[in-house]
C-alpha cells in the first residue's frame, strides 16, 4: 500500500514554568496508507489529539519527522503548511467549529474559494452536492445557530471534503452526538473512505473504532498496540462481531 | 477582598486595554482641568490687570484741535463721570522708529505708534510684574507685542530718527497696556520720561489724544457712550469701551481655552466609547461565567458591582492623576496669557474649578458605566449557559453571502462583511476615525483660511495689491487730494479706489441719536463678498457690517435714518458684510463724506502686471509720508500674525493628537478584537487559511472603517466644521467663514498620514493572531 502519511520518532514536549517539561508524545512511529481508515484510541491524556495535531502540521513537533506525500512537514514554511492543510487535508472536530458569522453554505465554500483550484461556480455546485449527500441541503442559508449538533457536524464534513483532500483528520467527530447521529456520521465517513480518501480519527467510542480497518492504541504518549480489523463489509453481523472483538481487545489493553 | 482579587486578576489579564482606557480618561481630565484653569486664570488675571492699570471705562480717540476746558466743563456737569483725563500722545511714523539693532525702520508696520508719558490718575501702563512703570530719562518702555514679535530684551536700544534728530533710548521695561495689548489692536504706546517727551515733541509734532473717562458705574458705559458722542465734544477717531478692551485682551487665550476644552470633551467621548467596548467585550468573554453566577443565585446587582467597582475606581484614579498632571502642565497653556496679561494672585475658586472639572469627568465615566452595565438585566442564566455568547451580531442580508460574491477577493469580502455584521462594535472605531479626521482637518482648513489673502474679505476690505492708510495729521484733506492726484497719474497703477471714513449721526431704534462710522466711496472696484445683498450704489443706500447689523437688529431692505448736512436722510440697507476690524462695527455708503468728522482715508490700488509691489510700497512710503503703505500680505500678517501663530500651534497639537488617538485606539481595538476572535482565528488556521490571509481580513476592516471615518470626517469638517468656526468668529464680526481648502494637505497628506499610521498599527497589532491555536480551543 502506498504510504500517505508517516511519523518517525515523533516527540512532543511542553515546557511548563521555567524548568518543568511535560512529554506528551514519545518516539511515535506510524504509517498511514493511501485510502486507509484508521482510528486512534486510548485513555484520556494519552496524547491522541496531540498526535493528530502534530502529524497534521497544526502543531510543531519537538523532534522527529512527519512525511506527508513524501514531504517533510518540519521543513515547510507557515505558508506552505497552510496551503497543504487547505488543499490536501480535511479536518472534522468534536464540536463542528464552524465560523459563527458565516451561513452554513458559506462555511462550506470558504476554503474552496480560498484554495482557488477551480471556479467559484463549480465550488458552489460541489457544495450543494455534498449537502444533498449529507442530508442538509435545506440548511444552506441558515445561521449556524439554526441547526442541530448533528447537522452542524455534517456541514463540518462537507467543509472538510470541499477541496477533495487526500486525508481527513477527525478529532472525536462523533463525541458530541447522540447514538443515531453518530451512526449516520460514521456511515458518511465510511462512504468517503470508499472513494479513496484516507481517514485518521481519534475516538473513545469502540463502536466508532470498530468501523475502521485499523486501530492504534495509545498509552502515556506511546503507541502500544496496532490492531488490524480489515475492511468493514457494512453487514450487521460483521459490524457486531467487529465491535465485540474490539471491546475484548480493549479490555485486554486495560481500557 | 474577593472583589479586590477579581479586580487584580482582571487587570493583569487585560493590562494594555486597562492602561489605554486609563490614559484616555487621564488625558481628558488633564485637558479639561487645564482648559478650565486657563479660563478662570484668564478672567482672574484680566480683572487684576484691569484693576491695577485702572482701565478707563470709555475712551475717545481724537486727532486735531482739542479744547480741554470744554471737556472739563462737560465732565463736571455729567453725573456719570467719576474722573476724566486726556492723554496726549506723540504719533510717530514707523519709518522714524528703529527697534533693537535693526537698521531697518518700522516703515512697513501697520501699527499706529505713539509715545506717551505715564498717566497720573488712571490708565496706567504696567511692567511685566504688573507694577506701574516709572521711567527715567534715556529709558523707554516698549509694548509686550514687540517683545514677542521682535524678540527684544531689556537693555536693547530703540531710536527715533528723522532728518533733523536722532534720539536713542534703552529699553528698561516692557509694557502691558490693557487698552492696546493685543495685536488685533493697531495702536501701540511706548512710554518715555517727561523730559524725553518734551524733547521729542520739539521734533515730532503730530499729536493724538485719548479722552478717557472713569465712570461711577460701569453698567452706564453704553448710556455714557451715547451721551458723549452726541455732546459735540472732540471725536475724530474711534471710541472704545471697557468691555471691548476685555474681549480683545481675552480673545486669543479664550479661543485656545475653548479648543483645549473641546479637545478634552473629544477625548472623554473616545474614553467612554473605549470603556463601552471594553466592558461589553468583558461581558462577552465572561458570558458563561455570568450565567453560572446567576444560576447559583448571586444577584445581578452583586455581579454588576464587580464590574462597576473596577471601572469607577479606574475613572476616579485616572481623573485624579489627570488633575495632578494638569498642575504641572498649566504653565504650557498659560504662557501666552502670562506674557500679555500677567498673573494674578490665585483665588480659592481657581483651585476648585479645575478640580471640579476633573471630578465631572470621573462622574461622567461612572454614569456611562452604570448605563452600559444595564445590559446585565438582559442576561438570563439559561441563555448564557446554553449559547455562551450574547448573540449581538446583526443578521446579514442574503446578498452579502460569500456565495454571491463573484469577484471580490475572499479575505477582503470576509473582512468587509464582518463590519456590517458586527457594526455596533465596529462603530467605535469608525466614530474615533471620524473624530480624528475632523479634528485634524478643521484646524488645517482654518489655518489655511486665515493665512490666505482671501481672508482679507473678512476684514471688510476688498482685495487689492496695495493699501494706503492716512490717519489724522495736519492738512490731511490736502494731502489726501494730492495723493489721489499722484496715484491717478501713475502709469504703474492699474486701478485704484479712494475711500473716506467719517462719522455720521444716525437715529437708533429707540429714536436717540448715535454715532456711526461710515466709509464712503466707490465700492464697485475691489468689491467685497456680501453676506446678504450688495454694495451701496446710490446715495440712499448703506451697507452694514455683520456686528453693526446684529446690534441694530435690521435686515436688508430695512430703513436707517442718518443725519446728513443737518437734515434727516432715509437710507435703505442694501447689504451686510463681514468685518473683524475696528471692533467689527462699520458701515459703507455711496454718500459724500462728512467733512467735519473725517476719521481716516484709505486708498486701495492694483498695480499693472510686472510692477514690483514691494518697490511701489517703498516709493509711496517716501512720497506720501506719513501715510502707511502696506501690501496685502503684509497687512494680513501684521494684523493676524499672532492669531495665526496661536492657531498654528493648535493645529500641530490637533494633528498630533488625531494621529496618536487613531493609532492608540486602532491598536487597542484590534488587540481586543483578536482576543475575542481567537477561537475563530484558530479554526481558520486549522482549515489552512494562512496568517497572511487572516491579516488581510483584519487590515481590510481597519482600512474600510478608516475610509468611512475619513469620508464622514471630511464632509463634517467642510460643512459643520465651517459653521463651528464661523460661529466662534461671529463674535468678532465674521459669521460666514468659507474655508480655503488646501486640497493636497486636506485630501491627500492628512488622509495618507492616517492611512499609513493605521495600516502600520493594524499590521503590528494583529501579530497576536499567530498565537491562536486550535489545540487550545479544543482543550477549552
Amino acid at each position: 500500500m502506498e504510504i500517505l502519511l508517516e511519523a518517525k520518532n515523533l516527540n512532543k514536549k511542553y515546557v511548563i514554568g521555567k524548568q518543568n517539561e511535560l512529554q506528551i508524545l514519545k518516539d511515535i512511529n506510524i504509517q498511514i496508507g493511501r485510502g486507509e481508515f484508521v482510528s486512534i484510541m486510548g485513555p484520556s491524556g494519552s496524547g491522541k489529539s496531540t498526535l493528530l495535531y502534530n502529524i497534521s502540521g497544526m502543531d510543531r513537533m519537538t523532534s522527529g519527522k512527519v512525511l506527508f506525500n513524501g514531504r517533510e512537514l518540519s521543513t515547510l514554511t507557515e505558508k506552505e503548511l497552510s496551503g497543504l492543510r487547505l488543499n490536501k487535508m480535511g479536518f472534522i472536530f468534536q464540536h463542528s467549529h464552524l465560523l459563527k458569522n458565516l451561513s452554513i453554505f458559506d462555511n462550506i465554500i470558504m476554503t474552496g474559494y480560498m484554495a482557488k483550484s477551480t471556479s467559484r461556480k463549480l465550488i458552489n455546485k460541489k457544495a450543494r452536492e455534498l449537502m444533498e449527500k449529507t442530508g442538509i441541503a435545506g440548511l444552506a442559508d441558515n445561521d449556524i445557530t439554526q441547526a442541530s449538533g448533528g447537522q452542524l457536524q455534517r456541514a463540518g464534513i462537507c467543509r472538510a471534503l470541499i477541496n477533495n483532500p487526500d486525508i481527513i483528520f477527525g478529532d472525536e467527530p462523533t463525541g458530541a452526538l447522540n447514538t443515531k447521529s453518530a451512526g449516520e456520521i460514521m456511515e458518511l465517513l465510511e462512504e468517503i473512505n470508499k472513494s479513496g480518501t484516507s481517514i485518521l480519527l481519534v475516538t473513545h467510542d469502540a463502536r466508532v473504532a470498530s468501523k475502521t480497518e485499523r486501530v492504534l492504541f495509545m498509552l502515556d504518549g506511546r503507541i502500544v498496540a496496532d490492531k488490524k480489523l480489515g475492511k468493514c463489509s457494512g453487514e450487521s453481523g460483521d459490524i457486531k462481531s467487529r465491535e465485540e472483538k474490539l471491546t475484548q481487545w480493549l479490555l485486554e489493553m486495560g481500557l | 477582598m474577593i472583589i479586590f482579587r477579581i479586580l487584580k486578576k482582571d487587570f493583569l489579564r487585560k493590562k494594555i486595554v486597562t492602561i489605554v482606557v486609563f490614559v484616555f480618561i487621564m488625558l481628558s481630565a488633564l485637558l479639561v482641568s487645564s482648559g478650565s484653569n486657563l479660563i478662570v486664570e484668564l478672567s482672574n488675571s484680566l480683572n487684576s490687570l484691569f484693576s491695577i492699570s485702572k482701565v478707563p471705562h470709555f475712551v475717545q480717540m481724537h486727532s486735531g484741535e482739542l479744547d480741554q476746558l470744554k471737556i472739563d466743563n462737560w465732565s463736571a456737569s455729567n453725573s456719570m463721570v467719576k474722573e476724566q483725563q486726556t492723554v496726549e500722545m506723540i504719533t510717530i511714523d514707523g519709518s522714524d522708529l528703529y527697534l533693537g539693532e535693526s537698521q531697518k525702520p518700522e516703515e512697513n508696520s501697520i501699527m499706529d505708534i505713539s509715545f506717551v508719558t505715564q498717566n497720573k490718575s488712571f490708565d496706567f501702563l504696567l511692567d511685566m510684574n504688573n507694577n506701574i512703570i516709572n521711567i527715567s530719562a534715556g529709558e523707554i518702555a516698549v509694548p509686550v507685542y514687540y517683545m514677542q514679535q521682535k524678540n527684544m530684551k531689556i537693555g536693547d536700544k530703540v531710536s527715533l530718527s528723522n532728518k533733523s534728530s536722532n534720539i536713542k533710548f534703552t529699553i528698561s521695561a516692557f509694557i502691558r497696556d490693557a487698552q492696546m495689548n493685543p495685536s488685533i489692536v493697531h495702536s501701540k504706546r511706548f512710554l518715555v520720561s517727561n523730559t524725553d517727551y518734551q524733547m521729542i515733541q520739539t521734533t515730532f509734532h503730530e499729536k493724538e489724544y485719548l479722552i478717557e473717562f472713569l465712570l461711577h458705574d460701569l453698567k452706564m458705559a453704553d448710556d455714557f457712550s451715547k451721551s458723549y458722542l452726541s455732546s459735540g465734544l472732540p471725536g475724530k477717531g474711534p471710541s472704545v469701551d471697557y468691555n471691548l478692551f476685555k474681549v480683545l485682551n481675552g480673545l486669543t487665550d479664550g479661543i485656545v481655552s475653548g479648543v483645549v476644552i473641546i479637545l478634552s470633551l473629544l477625548l472623554m467621548i473616545i474614553a467612554i466609547l473605549c470603556l463601552r467596548f471594553t466592558i461589553l467585550s468583558s461581558i462577552e468573554e465572561d458570558y458563561r461565567e455570568i450565567g453560572v453566577l446567576k444560576a447559583i443565585g448571586i444577584s445581578r446587582n452583586d455581579i454588576r458591582k464587580i464590574y462597576l467597582l473596577k471601572y469607577a475606581a479606574m475613572g476616579a484614579l485616572a481623573s485624579l492623576t489627570g488633575y495632578i498632571a494638569s498642575l504641572f502642565l498649566n504653565h504650557f497653556f498659560t504662557s501666552n496669557m502670562l506674557m500679555y496679561i500677567g498673573n494674578a494672585p490665585k483665588i480659592f475658586i481657581q483651585q476648585i474649578i479645575p478640580m471640579g472639572a476633573a471630578g465631572i469627568i470621573s462622574m461622567i465615566v461612572f454614569l456611562s458605566c452604570v448605563i452600559i452595565l444595564r445590559r446585565f438585566n438582559r442576561i438570563t442564566a439559561i441563555e448564557a449557559l446554553r449559547s455562551g455568547n450574547s448573540g449581538d451580531s446583526l443578521k446579514i442580508n442574503r446578498l452579502l453571502h460569500l456565495k454571491n460574491s463573484r469577484i471580490t477577493p475572499v479575505n477582503v469580502f470576509l473582512g468587509a462583511r464582518d463590519i456590517l455584521q458586527r457594526f455596533r462594535m465596529y462603530a467605535l472605531l469608525c466614530i474615533v476615525f471620524f473624530f480624528c479626521t475632523s479634528f485634524t482637518i478643521i484646524p488645517v482648513h482654518f489655518l489655511n483660511t486665515i493665512k490666505s489673502t482671501a481672508f482679507i474679505s473678512y476684514m471688510g476690505i476688498g482685495r487689492s495689491d496695495i493699501r494706503i492708510d492716512l490717519r489724522q495729521s495736519d492738512n490731511i484733506a490736502e494731502r489726501f487730494e494730492s495723493m489721489v492726484a499722484r496715484i491717478s497719474g501713475d502709469s504703474d497703477v492699474k486701478r485704484f479706489s479712494p475711500k473716506v471714513t467719517s462719522r455720521f449721526i444716525m437715529i437708533n431704534n429707540e429714536g436717540a441719536e448715535e454715532n456711526i462710522n461710515i466709509e464712503t466711496g466707490d465700492f464697485s472696484l475691489f468689491p467685497l463678498d456680501y453676506l446678504e445683498g450688495r454694495a451701496p450704489e446710490t446715495a440712499d443706500e448703506i451697507a452694514l457690517s455683520y456686528l453693526n447689523n446684529r446690534e441694530m437688529n435690521k435686515k436688508t431692505g430695512d430703513k436707517l435714518m442718518l443725519i446728513v448736512d443737518g437734515k434727516n436722510k432715509e437710507m435703505r440697507i442694501c447689504g451686510i458684510y463681514q468685518d473683524v476690524t475696528n471692533g467689527g462695527k462699520t458701515a459703507k455708503a455711496a454718500l459724500p463724506f462728512n467733512k467735519n468728522a473725517v476719521l481716516w482715508y484709505t486708498v486701495s490700488l492694483d498695480l499693472n502686471t510686472g510692477i514690483n509691489a514691494a518697490e511701489k510700497v517703498r516709493e509711496y512710503s517716501d512720497s506720501f509720508y506719513p501715510a502707511r503703505i502696506t501690501d496685502l500680505e503684509g497687512y494680513l500678517k501684521q494684523t493676524m500674525g499672532n492669531t495665526i501663530e496661536q492657531i498654528k500651534k493648535v493645529t500641530i497639537v490637533s494633528v498630533s493628537v488625531g494621529l496618536a488617538v487613531s493609532v492608540l485606539i486602532t491598536s487597542l481595538f484590534l488587540k481586543m478584537l483578536i482576543a475575542g476572535d481567537s477561537s475563530q482565528i484558530a479554526i481558520m488556521k486549522s482549515l489552512g487559511v494562512s496568517l497572511h490571509q487572516i491579516r488581510i481580513q483584519y487590515i481590510t476592516r481597519s482600512l474600510l472603517l478608516l475610509t468611512s471615518g475619513i469620508i464622514l470626517g471630511t464632509v463634517f469638517s467642510n460643512t459643520a466644521g465651517q459653521n463651528i468656526i464661523s460661529m466662534i468668529w461671529s463674535f468678532m464680526g465674521a459669521s460666514q467663514i468659507r474655508f480655503i481648502i488646501n486640497t493636497v494637505q486636506a485630501y491627500l497628506i492628512l488622509p495618507l498620514l492616517l492611512i499609513i499610521s493605521v495600516t502600520i498599527t493594524s499590521a503590528i497589532s494583529i501579530t497576536g493572531i499567530k498565537k491562536s491555536s486550535i489545540s487550545e480551543i479544543v482543550a477549552e
